[in-house]
């Protein structure tokens, strides 16, 4: 498969010219794209879905030549994530993806990956744990790694997943972060729905971007030092020190990269953090990580229209937490009703993992809100329009109360 | 434990590898208080998470640089005796060494740093001369932690009597270059 004589036009626009090209893709091919500009050098694939198409896309950049990067086909995933290991530790910018169980296949290395502080980025397409076996979309899986040193970004747009690639490695490869990024996409609504987006020239990327540099920790025969090494309890305590003074300061790199990103590119997503949307002045606010931002968007627009005070934060950086954000945006709103694409069994109140590190975050203010927590859309189970009224309903219902009747809800599921 | 070994398969290996063992533990022998060499223990400096390289890396040797950390030579049981009036000046255990312990010499021989050797025995291996390098267990010799017998230097001074030495190691050798054990 080759790509089409319209495609090679606007590829060889973007690569050599000057002007942003529009194409239509889906969630996967953007980032395939962003791979591209961003030069990547290594990258390691395992087929699983719903994760894979952005190897495809790649393997088709690469062999009509329009990439050039080592393309290894791993044994599993473990072994994906370990390639990808060596060869940031060696000095190539790398690029790796997995989903679900495919991801957690390669746990071992995945925390290796941030302990020994090498900056890959990794795209996991979020899908349900097995077992019982599902294709769609839920959070656990990236959850799972998100004490570990991982920054954690989910994406809802096309757009969104092209740009947050390129920012991605500009983060994860600063000397004050040196920590992976894993990019969340949901499964199927993102990965795999066609969305028009626009891929920006190399020559801005390259402002953008600076080249991969891995400085005195570069292997290599010219430097010699020892990597990974056992140290036991001399020396762990003050290498998770250093990574946690790294997760902190990357709060203030993902600014920047923002920042710049605005300057150079004219697109401004504002807060890099969190996206809220007809927050001001609402009464009710529903919170949210991924896709399910539109349905929740639209119905916000309507019940906005019908004069009611109700408002949306989307979450795009879930590590580092957005904690002064989650304060200022909530801190005061009457009701927060979470959605969580995911499950914490046993966790305080038995709510999900997102609500729960909200509701931890809003401890600090003087005005708690009253909170609610929705878990849905589990296995890839659709939220619609419909279900996003039918929640701010109960909301508002709560708002109106002053009283939260029940404060975890498993929306839609079946008695 | 001889009717012990006796009724098992191979009783006479079986035997002699137990007297075997057996000497060399008789060997050992108790060391008195002020009898050893001095020792003042150090503790480790730890540096700062500040200090640190990220990630655990740690600044390696360079090659052909000695490990400055470890001088005492106590983690060999075999140690290298060289016969320096075979040695053809190859190079190769100067070469293969994994901790660099030659020294090359003035007249192009190679001289073991005894304190920095860990008695793997490589050099015997690569040696391509017969009965020129050969393991000999360390309980064959007085000397040790710190302060070992500069080889090159002791047959230097007196050839012939180093010969005899050498030759009085050589049914004790554990590994002897070219020589199958």
């Amino acid at each position: 498969m080759s790509v089409s004589a319209l495609e090679t036009k606007r590829l060889e626009a973007v690569l050599k010219g000057d002007e942003e090209v529009e194409v239509v893709g889906t969630g996967t091919d953007a980032v395939a794209y962003a791979l591209m500009l961003a030069d990547v050098d290594v990258t390691s694939a395992y087929p699983i879905r719903p994760y894979g198409g952005v190897m495809q896309t790649v393997a088709r950049l690469i062999a009509d030549g329009y990439m050039k990067a080592e393309y290894i086909v791993a044994a599993h995933e473990h072994d994906q994530f370990e390639i990808v290991k060596h060869a940031s530790a060696v000095g190539a910018r790398t690029f790796v993806g997995s989903s679900g169980v495919g991801w957690l296949l390669a746990i071992e290395a995945i925390v290796a990956i941030s302990t020994d502080r090498y900056p890959v980025v990794a795209l996991i397409g979020n899908r349900a744990l097995d077992d019982p076996g599902a294709y769609g979309v839920e959070h656990n899986d990236a959850l799972m790694v998100r004490d570990v040193g991982w920054l954690l970004v989910w994406v809802d747009t096309a757009q969104e997943a092209l740009d947050t690639t390129l920012i991605a490695y500009r983060v994860a490869e600063d000397p004050r972060v040196m920590l992976p990024v894993g990019i969340s996409m949901d499964g199927a609504f993102l990965t795999h729905s066609e969305h028009v987006f626009k891929i920006p020239p190399k020559k801005k990327v390259q402002q953008f971007l600076p080249p991969y540099d891995l400085g005195n920790r570069k292997l290599h025969p010219s430097n010699v030092i020892s990597v990974a090494p056992q140290v036991n309890e001399d020396w762990v305590t003050e290498i998770r020190k250093q990574m946690d003074e790294a997760m902190k300061n990357a709060r203030k790199v993902i600014e920047e990269a923002y920042r710049d990103f605005a300057k150079i590119f004219g697109r401004d997503y504002g807060n890099p953090f969190v996206e809220p949307y007809m927050v001001e002045d609402a009464d009710v606010v529903m919170v949210g990580m991924g896709t399910v931002s539109k349905p929740i968007k639209e119905a916000v627009r309507r019940l906005r229209a019908k004069g009611e005070r109700v408002g949306f934060l989307r979450i795009r950086w879930f590590r580092p937490f957005p904690t002064e954000d989650i304060i200022r945006y909530l801190s005061g709103v009457k009701v927060v009703a979470v959605v969580d694409r995911d499950y914490s069994f046993g966790s305080p109140f038995d709510g999900g993992a997102v609500f729960t590190e909200i509701r931890s975050a809003l401890y600090e203010t003087d005005h708690r809100p009253l909170m609610m927590n929705f878990i849905g859309g589990l296995g890839g189970r659709e939220i619609t329009y419909n279900d996003a009224i039918n929640m701010f309903n109960m909301a508002l219902e709560a708002a109106r109360k002053s009283k939260v009747e029940q404060r975890v809800i498993w929306y839609g599921v079946r008695e | 434990m001889k009717r012990y070994l006796g009724n098992l398969d191979k009783p006479e290996e079986r035997v002699n590898r137990a007297l075997e063992a057996y000497q060399s533990l008789t060997k050992l022998r108790e060391v008195k208080p002020g009898e050893g060499l001095p020792y003042k223990y150090e503790p480790p400096h730890l540096p700062g998470w500040k200090d640190m390289m990220i990630g655990g890396a740690i600044p390696g040797l360079k090659p052909n640089q000695r490990n400055p950390y470890f001088t005492g030579g106590t983690a060999k049981h075999y140690r290298p005796v060289i016969n320096f009036d075979k040695c053809i000046k190859c190079s190769l255990c100067w070469e293969y060494c994994p901790d660099s312990v030659f020294d090359v010499t003035p007249d192009g021989y190679f001289n073991p740093a005894l304190a920095y050797c860990k008695g793997c025995g490589i050099c015997a291996e690569v040696c391509p001369v017969p009965d020129t390098i050969i393991m000999v267990d360390e309980m064959e010799f007085e000397d040790g932690y710190g302060k070992f017998l500069d080889e090159y230097r002791a047959w230097k001074e007196n050839r012939e009597a180093y010969r005899k030495w050498f030759e009085s190691l050589l049914p004790k050798a554990q590994v002897i270059s070219v020589r199958k054990r």
